[in-house]
């Protein structure tokens, strides 16, 4: 080490000192970089991080692009880290592209970084919280199980093979209903990617083959379109149950309808408002960021009319914009 | 329907059995027996025949609509020599725009919100007009772009095939429209007249047979051959190129519109994620079909035959219960297939 980078790390341990001394006033300014914005899951995110700003009186800047891009996230994030947060939420959109970064912002520059819904590939970050899959997988085949009463024909609607998320949500259905449910029948994973027609056009074909059908899981809401206006078409609505991904407020409107008989619902809400209580409470020392475990599972629910009406059901609902 | 080639569409028509012997070593024919092979095969070696069922049959020509209509369009693309691949992102696009202005015009946002649609008629035909004339513009700018700037359909609709869909993340903010009314889909995108027949079907068949009717007798129709074999001589003979090309991609501009209006019935919403491989299913169709690639040359019967054999195939092998992965697999080996076949039995009925 050089003279003058020795001068450069004790001034910003020093720095760091002061900014950490600082930090112990109420008004931390973290910083919540977002995967995407606009969509119903992100927002309901943004609703749980600033629900828990507001409770804990922190200073919460939200920012995320409209679209799932690292281009677009790069400068984003760059920004919040030039207004010099004390601590801040990431929703990285790669998992290698943004390890550098995190890692000279926790090692560095102390500033602790939280991770939910994607992931980093290097565990870097302090915590990464995220849904799941293969949990959710089993909670699809619970549902499933108790709507067609435990016995008969199943279908499993995924997007492409070697998408390792989506597949946990197939593979811990199948998990569960081996376990537990034997005298249900699960046919072939049928991959129709993410076009809707195509997802429409295996579930017709397989509701020909299998008159027994009597549920279909869809793992992606373009497969839940797809089986939905399959299952309409065939005249079979409310006979073939549809077990669904996510809980997109038009969803939750068809889940009402009946198209639906169960919505996994991920826990965006959850995921912000833990993340910024995390971040909070490390910054407040009442929690030590090298104990931690690495990874966090928020936990989740399966929405069905029954229950659409429980607090914690509704609070996991996504929503267009945050109840006032 | 024949095929509409250049030289016979100048010449008067053949005598009746000369037209028979041609009939029988067209495409279009053969691709029908093809279909009709795999129909028999499908149906005998499903269980309980379940292939053979009205309903399948049926949901099949459901499923194929929209790339029929997509088919059918491009045939007079390519009949002209030139190239269309933004139709997809022009469907995708064109749906965004429609259910925008359905949407907005049915009913207030709080009222959509609670699935009330108190303005439902007036949002239908606003998105209907929107969709259709959305796919329009998109068409007339693929058009000028070629003619004016004298770049290559291939090139132009690549570069507008990027930008449409660009687009339409733009204005849907990346995200599917929200809140379109279900009452499309049960009451007009999955309904069947008699139960058998899907309405959209229904459209498709129209739009199909007066395109048929536009290339093999009108002037339109013969101009759009003309220019397909030899643009040089066609614009000799008085044909206007620039102006043929531009109406031919507000053609297929509205074309993709019009899918734009029955994906969106189909579904209930848009689908801003798909439709990536379409404009390569519609062509594919068209060539298997028998329409060349090169212009002068195109059948939109044939077209409309090879536009059901991924479809049959595709659910033919559900229904046989082969695995997702082996479906990719056998769908390219019969595709070559059938077209090999197709080819020998003409050159030997020609011999």
């Amino acid at each position: 080490m050089t003279k003058e980078l020795k001068y450069l790390a004790l001034a910003l341990g020093v720095s760091t000192i002061l900014a950490s001394g600082s930090a112990l006033a109420a008004g931390e300014k973290i910083e919540f970089v977002a995967g995407m914005v606009g969509i119903p899951f992100y927002t309901t995110m943004e609703c749980g991080a600033r629900d828990a700003a507001k409770e804990l009186g922190v200073d919460l800047n939200w920012q995320g692009a409209p679209q799932w891009d690292i281009n677009l996230q790069m400068p984003i994030l760059q920004a919040a880290i030039e207004r010099s947060p004390k601590g801040m939420v990431l929703a990285p959109n790669d998992p290698d592209a943004l390890i550098s970064i995190v890692d000279d912002l926790v090692k560095n520059k102390k500033i602790p970084v939280v991770t939910v819904d994607g992931s980093l590939n290097k565990p870097v970050d302090v915590q990464n919280m995220r849904t799941d899959n293969l949990t959710a997988g089993g909670l699809a085949a619970e549902a499933m199980a108790k709507s067609i009463g435990g016995e008969g024909t199943v279908l499993i609607v995924a997007l492409n093979p070697g998408i390792v998320a989506n597949q946990q949500r197939a593979d811990g259905f199948l998990k569960v209903l081996k376990e537990k449910y034997p005298k249900i029948n699960v046919l072939p994973i049928e991959y129709p990617g993410s076009d809707q027609n195509k997802a429409a056009e295996v579930v017709a074909a397989a509701l020909q083959a299998h008159p027994d059908l009597k549920g279909i899981y869809t793992t992606h809401s373009n497969a839940a379109v797809g089986t939905s206006s399959a299952v309409i078409g065939a005249n079979l609505g409310g006979k073939v149950k549809i077990i669904a991904y996510d809980a997109d407020p038009q969803q939750v409107r068809d889940l009402k309808a009946g198209v639906y008989d169960g919505l996994v619902v991920q826990s965006p809400y959850l995921e912000g408002y833990n993340s910024v209580k995390l971040v909070t409470q490390i910054l407040r020392g009442e929690v030590d960021a090298s104990k931690l475990e690495k990874v966090a599972y928020p936990p989740m629910v399966v929405a069905t009319r029954d229950n659409l009406n429980s607090p914690e059901v509704k609070k996991a609902l996504y929503v267009d914009a945050c109840p006032k | 329907m024949t095929d509409g080639v250049a030289q016979t569409a100048l010449a008067r028509p053949p005598a009746a059995p000369r037209r028979l012997a041609a009939a029988a070593r067209s495409t279009p024919v053969g691709m029908g027996v093809i279909v009709l092979v795999l129909i028999v095969i499908f149906g005998v070696l499903s269980p309980n025949g379940a292939f053979f069922r009205v309903s399948n049959l049926s949901t099949i020509t459901l499923n194929v609509a929209v790339t029929m209509l997509l088919a059918v369009g491009i045939t007079l693309v390519l009949a002209a020599g030139e190239l269309d691949l933004s139709i997809g992102s022009n469907v995708v696009l064109s749906s965004v725009f429609a259910a925008k202005v359905l949407v907005s015009l049915s009913g207030t946002n709080d009222q959509v919100r609670a699935g009330d649609y108190p303005d439902l008629a007036l949002g239908i035909v606003g998105g209907t007009i929107a969709g259709v004339l959305a796919g329009t513009l998109f068409g007339a700018i693929n058009g000028l772009l070629i003619t004016r700037l004298r770049i290559n359909s291939f090139i132009v609709t690549l570069g507008t095939m990027g930008i449409g869909t660009g687009l339409a993340y733009v204005v849907s903010n990346g995200v599917n429209v929200p809140y379109v009314p279900r009452v499309l889909q049960t009451s007009f995108g999955i309904q069947k007249l008699f139960g058998v027949i899907p309405y959209a079907v229904i459209v498709v068949l129209i739009i199909s047979g007066a395109l048929a009717y536009t290339l093999r007798s009108t002037r339109f129709g013969l101009h759009t051959l003309a220019i397909g074999s030899s643009r040089e001589a066609a614009e000799r003979a008085g044909i206007r190129w620039s102006r043929h090309v531009v109406a031919l991609f507000i053609l297929m501009g509205a074309l993709s519109g019009v899918a734009a209006v029955l994906d969106l019935t189909r579904f209930a919403t848009t689908n801003i994620g798909g439709h990536q491989t379409t404009a390569l299913a519609a062509i594919a169709a068209v060539v298997i079909g028998g329409t060349s690639l090169f212009g002068g040359r195109a059948t939109i019967a044939g077209s409309m035959v090879a536009s059901l054999i991924p479809v049959v195939l595709g659910t033919g092998l559900v229904i046989l219960g082969v695995p997702s992965f082996y479906q990719l697999i056998v769908v390219g080996a019969i595709l070559i297939a059938a077209v090999y076949v197709d080819q020998r039995r003409r050159e030997r009925l020609s011999a």
